[in-house]
């Protein structure tokens, strides 16, 4: 008997080292921003804040910079810890960019990859900076956690110029009851005010993220929602808005081959609608997307210390955009090369694990993102997105 | 018993195929435009050219690292190349009695080069010009495979589809086929069918309109080989392919104008007028070779050798018929060692015993269809046969084996190549050629993953 908790202990510790980081997900194909709708991972706790009742007593560090955008090439730096406390469990985090996604151009023009029509901001505002995210979560028969996301600065000028203010405040609930899970996060406030005029004015629109997911033998059926939407007023004229929504439907497959290794598998119907508004009808913009991504993952430990992971993807089958400008006629095309290869691997020091993406190049977070010297690894640059994180 | 079951698993694991990637391939000589794989050596890519391949990697996860690949002409229009790897992978796993596989962004070099071969003269100098009007490549592929074992053999099957648009450039593309396979102890044969290629795309140019469109023919790649000699330590396989594939070319506009003068050496220093034909012509490449190849087991390592003769042409039928042919007789020597219990290092030297080009009219292709003709056939001749020179090609390449998973690659690349002996400037000087770099451990890396 005591062999076999001894087994089991060994088991869970090495099953929850890789469990960590942005690196890992974009790695297993991933989102690195809210975690995977189905891979156990220390993310998730910002899609569903219920999930720190199943990860939780570490600290993360991601290593980056204070003021970078976030994406894989340009790091945010960020951390935190997350700790149980009897039958609670409580974290705090420090950084988080998560919905820090203004858009100078408007979503719309974004996804199409072109600029023109109205501009939904102007330099000049305060930044959003200093994130804090405060995590609380219980176990009462029914998993349930909560997130609070704050964020406040200000800058005072010269007169006749107004104090510029940035302030957000969001709230993310979340339950896990037995095989199903549900969420909500929800952007209570995101504005900010003053730029080059008193009266400029930057406010969210309604921003939400809302979820289901059902876990069924080895797979998951997930529904996702995500709304980001914001307005924009310049010098006290009408406001102009932007938005963007992501209907995401789907599954997700893993095969457990041992303790220290599994092949992930998803397919999801992932239906994209951004609008740019304007009150001049030929600067109105809409795209329109519909993809059916299909993605391959493995993770293993190669050795006692080094865990390597990789993935592919690329929609499948399902693949057009629509893009309508104005009052002109509408434009459908496919969205070209989204096959996308990616690696990472953790370094494993007992309690202390290093994770990051490898085979990147030219400070790009893919596995030869770059077109020049794709598919190579270097050694003089190991990892990229590097992450550290400490289980106590 | 148990030492009966012990040489059973010893000889069971001795049995599992080198499974790797296109990086092992490559270093051991394999030089297939498409990399579809070895005709004599065993290898999980050889499912791209044996479907029935696919019995022998079952529960398998294969990504090749990568990204878009190389821009030809435009980035619409791209290809694989070493230094500039196309992402690409997929995995296979065992239902029942057979083999279900998915397999990813694995579009064609060769489908690649003709649409380029096939694009309106104009278009082709306009995407000179800075812009981008080649026809588009294959993009998003998707192979979808199912194999499963009879009493007659291994057997395969693979689709093959891809289809895009933009609206905004009037462009369509779609291409499918089918690969069929057979294989069994000592002999294999294959089918690959082209079913369908349409290619095209309007650009406006002032007041003209240029449609250019490709459109491919049935296209067949036969092939099959047999293992003439075979003992516990040698096989020698003989074998033969067959590749044809004929297409027709539409060009609306004609040919470039008498003014555009060369472009500048950076670019090629081709001479970009009078290039093109107005109206529709047919194209077709004929490729076949026959060869045998030889492994030979010696402990922890493999000595690979290769003949083969080869015939390679192509022809685009414009009023100065443009067309290029190839002959050559490649020996390869190459081997694999299993250096350490992790670690597994291979090479090769590739040389033409015999080899010429006879190369005319490229003048008539338009001007990325001059460096396709180029770069796959050598420069034209006119007319005359010309032998190839300098075919002497040294690679090396290794894996980390980690168990289940394995980390394939070529190494010695300094550059950001992946043929060690064959790196250049773009000026023509060879420069760290022969030189292993600790910092670019791997170029063009694969990662296998069993499960």
């Amino acid at each position: 008997m005591k062999k076999q908790i001894v087994l089991a202990t060994i088991a869970t510790l090495a099953t929850t080292s890789a469990y960590a980081t942005k690196a890992r997900m974009n790695a297993l194909g991933q989102a690195q921003d809210r975690g995977s709708f189905y891979i156990n991972d220390t993310r998730n706790v910002f899609r569903n804040a219920a999930r720190i009742n199943q990860t939780n007593n570490y600290v993360v560090t991601e290593w980056g910079q204070a003021n970078a955008v976030g994406t894989e090439e340009a790091p945010n730096a960020e951390g935190g810890f997350f700790r149980q406390a009897g039958s609670f469990n409580y974290g705090l985090y420090l950084g988080s960019d998560i919905t820090d996604n203004s858009t100078t151009d408007g979503f719309a023009d974004d996804l199409r990859g072109l600029t023109g029509g109205e501009s939904y901001s102007e330099g000049g505002f305060q930044s959003r900076s200093n994130d804090l995210d405060l995590f609380f979560g219980g176990d009462a028969g029914v998993e349930w956690g909560a997130r609070v996301h704050y964020a406040n600065s200000s800058t005072e000028q010269a007169a006749p110029a107004a104090e510029k203010k940035q302030s957000t405040l969001e709230l993310g609930l979340g339950m896990v009851m037995g095989d199903l899970n549900a969420y909500v996060n929800y952007t209570l406030t995101n504005e900010a005010e003053v730029a080059s005029a008193n009266n400029d004015k930057l406010e969210d629109d309604g921003s939400m993220n809302i979820g289901v997911g059902y876990d069924w033998n080895d797979f998951t059926f997930f529904v996702d929602y995500d709304k980001s939407a914001f307005k924009y007023t310049d010098n006290g004229g009408a406001a102009v808005a932007t938005s963007q929504t992501v209907l995401t439907v789907g599954t997700g497959y893993i095969k457990e081959i041992s303790s220290t290794s599994r092949v992930f598998t998803d397919i999801s119907y992932k239906m994209t609608s951004a609008e740019d508004e304007s009150a001049t009808a030929a600067s109105v913009i809409e795209v329109d997307r519909s993809e059916l991504p299909l993605t391959v993952g493995f993770e293993t430990d190669a050795t006692s210390w080094l865990t390597l992971r990789g993935s592919i993807s690329q929609n499948v089958f399902i693949n057009s955009q629509k893009v309508k400008v104005g009052t002109a006629a509408e434009l459908s095309s496919s969205l070209t090369n989204t096959t996308n290869v990616n690696a990472g691997a953790t370094l494993n020091f007992g309690k202390l694990m290093v994770d990051g993406m490898i085979g990147t190049n030219s400070n790009n977070g893919t596995a030869g993102t770059a077109d020049d010297d794709a598919g190579v690894l270097d050694l003089d640059r190991l990892m990229t997105q590097v992450a550290v994180h400490y289980w106590f | 018993m148990k030492l009966k079951g012990l040489m059973t698993l010893a000889f069971a694991v001795s049995m599992v195929p080198a499974s790797a990637t296109i990086a092992r391939l490559q270093a051991l000589g394999m030089t297939e435009t498409d990399n579809e794989g070895s005709y004599y050596i065993q290898d999980d890519r050889n499912i791209f050219l044996n479907v029935a391949n696919i019995n022998d990697y079952k529960d398998t996860v294969i990504l090749e690292w990568g990204n878009e690949g190389s821009d030809f002409g435009s980035d619409s229009l791209q290809t694989d190349k070493d230094g500039q790897a196309k992402a690409k992978g997929g995995v296979f796993k065992s239902v029942g009695n057979g083999v279900m596989g998915v397999y990813l962004g694995n579009e064609s070099n060769t489908a690649a080069l003709l649409r380029g071969v096939g694009t309106a003269a104009k278009h082709a100098d306009k995407t000179f010009s800075g812009g981008d009007a080649m026809l588009d490549g294959a993009d998003n592929q998707v192979d979808l495979f199912y194999g499963q074992s009879s009493s007659i053999g291994d057997w395969g099957v693979n689709v093959v589809y891809a289809e895009g648009k933009d609206a905004a450039t009037r462009a369509y593309n779609i291409a499918h086929a089918v690969r069929l396979g057979l294989k069994n102890e000592g002999w294999q044969a294959f089918a690959n069918i082209s079913t369908g290629t349409t290619v095209r795309q309007v650009q406006d140019y002032g007041s003209e309109a240029v449609f250019g469109q490709f459109e491919g023919k049935l296209g067949l790649h036969l092939g099959g080989s047999y293992d003439a000699v075979k003992s516990d330590s040698y096989t020698g396989t003989v074998y033969g392919f067959a590749k044809k594939f004929d297409w027709e070319q539409t060009d609306s506009g004609g040919t470039t104008s008498a003014s555009l003068g060369d472009a500048p050496p950076s670019a090629g220093g081709l001479t970009r007028n009078s290039r093109g034909q107005a109206g529709t012509v047919d194209g077709g490449f004929m490729t076949w070779a026959l060869g045998y190849g030889s492994k030979y087991q010696s402990g922890k390592g493999t000595l690979f050798t290769n003949i083969e003769y080869r015939h390679k042409e192509i022809e685009v039928k414009f009023n100065a018929k443009a067309e290029a042919k190839n002959v050559v007789v490649p020996v390869t020597v190459g081997y694999e060692h299993e250096a350490t219990s992790w670690l597994t290092l291979r090479g090769s030297v590739v040389h033409n015993l015999m080899g010429y080009r006879e190369n005319n009219n490229y003048g008539s292709l338009n001007y990325f269809g001059n460096i396709a003709a180029n770069q796959e056939f050598g420069a034209d001749t006119n007319g005359l046969k010309v032998d190839i020179q300098n075919s002497t090609d040294v690679r090396a390449g290794a894996s980390l084996n980690f168990g289940k998973l394995r980390l394939d690659g070529l190494i010695g690349v300094s550059t950001t190549g992946g043929v060690i002996s064959q790196r250049t400037d773009g000026s023509g000087k060879y420069q760290e050629t022969g030189i292993l770099n600790g910092d670019r451990l791997m170029a063009r890396v694969g990662m296998v993953y069993n499960f």
